[in-house]
């Protein structure tokens, strides 16, 4: 696991008070307990301040679209950093 | 058949990810009268894709700002000051963003948000059906927002005739639009106006005030206004947001009892008193934004 997924990671356990989460990209809403749209934003926000990024709404909304996944959050975030 | 609604969760699904958890939590908590009820109301009230999609950015916009306050809000409760002038710059008087992001989304937001759909639960049965007993159905709905409340009684009284008063004249174009496609516009008249300085209101047997409160800097002055435009006998619906932060939220509401205080404070005998909550509190937002609602007589 790459220093950007451990620390994305970190702040998942974090959000969804759960350290046995081990995040792969394939995941989705449905895998892990509890990450509905109110702890999406929860997500987000926490995602924001570990990193010193800003989503913009649609960014955030498109998040959580069918057929997106931990990768397409990894990958944006990775582009809002430089290192996409 | 549910069509309309299925096509545009579907939709909320693909495009508006955010959006698609409250369509399913409120179609198993509500079951399938809400589900009839919000199809319907969705055909008359969007009538193409454009419209329902316009709704739906609303909404998400909505429910982002709304978290994002939030979490603010949670470290120390209080809002960020804002003076009721600033807010009607920012929104009121903005028309781009009332008609294709603020109403929108909160015209939608009467169906997707759980506080807000059991608080028309709670006024169709303890303030509609009041007024349907009533020989004399005319009302004012003061700070008429989206016109949802206005379209609810006008749809459900076909006697019923309404005064609309509100500050924004989008506001007002917005809810003439609404009455226009549910064929109830010519029972309605608008009033861009304040209801503290408009001269001879009549005073009408019902009063509507839907989560006009905590935008505004001296409610207790409005609840002294809006008491007067009760006729004797008559009853008011009155509603206000408690720990919701918002852009456009300047009065800041802790508990159920700041409200019904600040009504009687008014004058206003408390009837009946409701309470409802967005979600259930959680480790990391203890402070759950909720609506109380009054139905108060004179």
């Amino acid at each position: 696991m790459d220093e950007l997924r451990a620390q994305l990671q970190e702040v998942f356990r974090e959000v969804f008070d759960d350290e046995e989460i081990a995040l792969r990209d394939e995941m989705t809403g449905n895998d892990i307990e509890g990450w509905d749209s109110l702890m999406h934003l929860n997500l987000i926000i926490a995602v924001e301040s570990r990193f010193g990024v800003k989503f913009a709404t649609s960014e955030i909304s498109n998040l959580r679209n069918d057929g997106e996944n931990v990768g397409s959050m990894v990958s944006l975030l990775a582009k809002k950093l430089g290192r996409g | 058949m549910c069509g309309y609604l299925d096509e545009i969760q579907e939709v909320a699904r693909k495009e508006f990810g955010l959006t698609e958890g409250s369509f399913i939590k409120n179609r198993k908590l509500f079951g399938r009268a809400w589900e009839q009820e919000f199809d319907s109301f969705l055909r008359a009230a969007f009538v193409d894709g454009a419209e329902y999609r316009k709704a739906l950015t609303g909404y998400t916009t909505y429910i982002v700002d709304v978290m994002r306050q939030l979490v603010a809000f949670q470290k120390d409760g209080t809002y960020a000051p804002l003076t009721y002038e600033e807010a009607t710059h920012k929104v009121y008087q903005n028309e781009d963003r009332m008609m294709n992001e603020y109403l929108p989304g909160h015209l939608i937001s009467q169906f997707l948000w759980v506080h807000h759909y059991r608080h028309l639960l709670f006024f169709r049965t303890f303030f509609l059906r009041d007024m349907a007993l009533s020989a004399d159905q005319r009302f004012h709905d003061v700070g008429v927002g989206t016109g949802f409340y206005s379209s609810v009684i006008l749809n459900g009284l076909p006697g019923a005739r309404g005064h609309g008063w509100d500050l924004s004249p989008h506001s007002l174009k917005f809810t003439e639009r609404l009455l226009s496609r549910f064929g109830t516009a010519e029972r309605y008249t608008s009033h861009l106006s304040d209801i503290l300085t408009a001269p001879d209101i009549e005073p009408l047997p019902f009063v509507v005030s839907v989560e006009v409160l905590e935008h505004l800097e001296d409610p207790l002055t409005f609840l002294i206004g809006l008491r007067k435009m009760v006729a004797p006998g008559g009853k008011a619906f009155i509603t206000a947001a408690l720990n919701s932060p918002h852009e456009d939220h300047v009065y800041h509401y802790r508990t159920e009892l700041d409200v019904l205080d600040q009504v009687r404070a008014a004058g206003f005998h408390v009837e009946n008193a409701f309470s409802a909550y967005a979600y259930p509190p959680t480790k990391r937002s203890p402070l759950v934004p909720s609506v109380e609602a009054v139905i108060v007589t004179t």
